[in-house]
């Protein structure tokens, strides 16, 4: 069984559309990234899987189900984001055991542990935390939770680098002890990069890449050399990103679909072939440093507007 | 309308204060077990006040059924109609309040007579010759009912024989407080009883009168229409 | 991992108790408006007479149909509240869909109307001590009928009219988070239906007042009522399940 399917899935919040016919599939128990930038339709997309959101048009099913409404979705599934509401007459601890009676996987003892270790009080309140504090929690909520579909919306918003680690840390040792299909949506990709087994990349509603995180760290090739030295068929490749240095030199990321002998060409030609982290590809593909509404265009006043690199549909 | 105004008005009471205390709750008030606590002691003050309520002084008053028979009752033997028919006899000897006996010797009886309200009691006189010396004279009330309860505090005109002047005053009237608990719709609503039952216009007035008894000769001076003399041909 | 063991019986009634405890504050409230009510209804109603036989009468009615009233006020607007977001959101912390979290929340409300009406049913005797701690004088009650059975009868009907009104809350909060222009538009159109059927000649309030409240056949009493607060409570069930959750 599929642990996630989409088909078409479209979302609209009255007229504007946030979900352009999204579809993939995701296996069991995998740890799957979610990238995309602000505004792209993560939440959206993670809110639809557990049942939060009704999707408008296409169809998303987890485990076979499709998620809003379902009592079976909800039970075999948590989202975890910075927004959770929790009644404001429970302690922190009382939330706990909520959790304890609500899911049937609930670890209560790795919620306890991880309580303690993050020092939080028992009688705390959860709308008296600071929001890495809040983040903190809901964290421990998602992990204890067990839940056979676990979904971490921007987890560590607030939390301070040690207990990144720290999460980071705890997520990958709990997900091997138990296997579960575990999605995550994060600004910092490059804290994650290690922990991820796939991706799943989101722009203006649109699915624009899933693949293995091994695929996304040869994804992108950096190409820097004199103008010159650059071949004719350069021009055919598709450009992430391209940045002069000085009026002779340049830097070009492109899709890492070069051949051999292409690649012995540009060796020959002097030209630096280097390698894109996939943060960094992630990046350059979402168009955040493109030459339309790059952030240095901003400043340099002159937007290349129309013309020019575009990143490719994929 | 004028019944939506009335609710209107207690609907924004009622709604402020759920609102101030439920919806601060989102926010830091009533955290925590306050609610529980709150309900537990309100529950305690609940039973404790039923507990003291049964030996608070009560009474409960008759119900529906029992206060006609006593109209009823009433309605039968009109008191001053039957002392002014000379039939003192058959008076209920219940309603016999007072009475009082004054010396007179052969001299003709002045009665002055005070009155505050003007439907004080009738003064009924009889010229007996039972009597000889002296005059008689007492007081009939039946009692007053409140929602079918009678009311116990007494009342009595005063007589006093100064010389040869009797003067009946009646004044002072008497208060009576009383603080009626009445049953809440929902125990009504399916109470036969309670058919037509209309709050706060029970009370049910007795009668009353002064009857004196005085020597057959005796003249009495009175202004004028103050007593009634019962013709004991009549 | 995967479970597909899910009842919706359970689920619903582990939501029950939690919501228990989350809107354990709701008390708070009932308990300040019951006093509140308490308060207002020491003034009594006065009646004075003075009559012919030299008495001046003078009677003061108590009870504690002010309480009945406030409570009945209470279940309204406390419905009305667990609608808002953040009292719906705290429905979606934990394991639930629309199904569970409504039939839920209409158990819990009936939880917690019973106790409402059960308590109002108490709080005479409050009333009764506190006007003897302000008057000490001799206090008469003139319980049209006593027994058990009309106290039953009475405190069943005060229940079920609490949770009817508790549904008209609840209906009514649902229509609004399913559109916000509702806020205005639905006193407005209940204003305007009961101003336009008094002109036509239908006193709007009497009607409703007579079908339920003058109805004395303790049965039909039920059934009424029951037939009402239905209506209420499916359509904020068929709303709810539109509703999606915008956290």
């Amino acid at each position: 069984m599929k642990a996630v399917q989409c088909k078409e899935v479209t979302k609209k919040y009255g007229r504007r559309t946030a979900l352009h016919g999204v579809s993939f599939s995701m296996e069991e128990n995998k740890i799957i990234g979610l990238a995309g930038r602000n505004g792209a339709g993560k939440t959206t997309l993670l809110k639809i899987l557990t049942g939060l959101l009704k999707e408008s048009d296409g169809e998303a099913e987890v485990y076979g189900n499709r998620p809003f409404n379902n009592l079976l979705v909800s039970a075999n599934s948590i989202y975890i984001d910075d927004q959770m509401n929790f009644p404001t007459s429970l302690t922190l601890k009382e939330i706990l055991e909520e959790g304890r009676r609500f899911y049937h996987n609930w670890d209560h003892t790795l919620a306890m542990n991880l309580f303690d270790y993050f020092g939080f009080h028992p009688k705390g309140h959860h709308n008296e935390l600071s929001k890495g504090k809040e983040s903190t929690f809901n964290m421990i909520i998602g992990l204890a939770s067990r839940s056979a579909l676990t979904i971490f919306d921007e987890p560590t918003t607030g939390m301070d680098a040690a207990v990144r680690k720290d999460f980071y840390r705890a997520l990958l040792k709990d997900y091997l002890a138990y296997p579960r299909t575990i999605l995550l949506s994060t600004h910092h990709l490059e804290e994650v990069e290690d922990l991820l087994e796939e991706i799943i990349v989101l722009q203006k509603g649109n699915l624009l890449l899933h693949t293995s995180m091994e695929d996304m760290k040869s994804y992108a090739v950096a190409v820097s050399g004199r103008n010159e030295s650059m071949p004719e068929w350069m021009k055919h490749k598709v450009f992430l990103y391209e940045e002069k240095q000085g009026p002779y030199e340049k830097t070009i990321i492109l899709e890492n679909d070069l051949t051999t002998v292409e690649k012995e060409e540009l060796k020959r030609n002097g030209v630096q072939l280097s390698a894109v982290s996939a943060s960094d590809a992630f990046v350059y593909m979402t168009g955040e440093a493109n030459g339309k509404g790059g952030l240095d265009d901003v400043f340099s006043g002159h937007i290349n507007s129309g013309s020019g690199q575009k990143t490719s549909q994929l | 309308m004028m019944v939506l105004l009335p609710i209107l008005i207690l609907a924004l009471v009622v709604a402020v204060t759920a609102f101030s205390s439920i919806g601060t709750m989102k926010m830091r008030l009533g955290q925590g077990k306050t609610g529980l606590w709150m309900l537990g002691g309100y529950f305690v003050l609940l039973l404790v006040s039923m507990i003291v309520s049964t030996f608070l002084p009560s009474e409960t008053t008759a119900s529906m059924n029992e206060e006609s028979t006593h109209s009823k009752k009433r309605s039968e033997i009109s008191i001053p109609m039957l002392i002014a028919e000379g039939k003192v006899d058959e008076v209920n000897k219940d309603t016999l309040v007072k009475e009082w006996s004054f010396e007179l010797q052969d001299h003709p009886l002045t009665l002055e007579a005070y009155v505050e309200n003007e439907g004080g009691p009738g003064i009924f006189i009889e010229k007996t010759s039972d009597l000889t010396g002296k005059i008689q004279a007492s007081y009939y009330r039946s009692p007053i009912y409140v929602d079918g309860l009678k009311v116990q505090e007494e009342f009595k005109p005063t007589l006093v024989m100064n010389q040869q002047t009797l003067t009946v005053s009646v004044e002072n009237p008497v208060d009576v407080h009383y603080q009626m608990f009445t049953s809440e719709f929902p125990f009504t609503q399916f109470s036969q009883n309670s058919v037509g039952r209309e709050r706060g216009s029970r009370i049910e007035w007795g009668e009353e009168a002064v009857y004196i008894r005085v020597p057959e000769e005796t003249e009495i001076i009175g202004e004028n229409g103050n007593y009634t003399l019962i013709d004991p041909a009549a | 991992m995967y479970s597909a063991d899910i009842s919706t019986a359970e689920v619903v009634k582990k939501q029950v108790s939690y919501k228990w405890r989350a809107y354990i504050s709701v008390f708070t409230s009932l308990v300040v408006i019951q006093l509140l009510a308490v308060l207002f209804s020491l003034n009594g109603t006065g009646m004075s007479s003075s009559g012919g036989m030299n008495y001046n009468i003078r009677v003061e009615y108590y009870n504690a149909d002010m309480i009945m009233i406030f409570t009945i006020f209470w279940g309204f607007i406390t419905a009305l509240l667990l609608t808002t977001k953040a009292y719906r959101e705290d429905d979606f912390a934990f394991v639930t869909n629309r199904t569970s979290g409504t039939l839920s929340t209409i158990i819990y409300l009936w939880i917690i109307c019973s106790i409402a009406g059960f308590a109002a049913s108490l709080s005479g005797y409050l009333l009764k001590v506190v006007v003897f701690l302000f008057t000490s004088q001799e206090l008469l009650s003139n319980n049209g009928a006593e027994g058990a059975g009309i106290y039953v009868m009475g405190l069943v009907s005060l229940i079920l009219t609490i949770f009817m009104f508790a549904g008209f809350g609840y209906a009514a909060g649902m229509i609004v988070q399913w559109n916000k222009m509702f806020v205005i538009l639905l006193p407005v159109l209940f204003i305007g239906l009961l101003i336009s059927l008094e002109s036509a000649g239908y006193s709007m309030d009497r009607f409703f007042f007579q079908f339920l409240f003058s109805e004395q056949n303790f049965w039909l009493f039920i059934m009424k009522s029951l037939a009402v607060s239905t209506a209420a409570y499916v359509i904020a069930f068929l709303i709810s399940n539109r509703l999606e959750v915008k956290r």
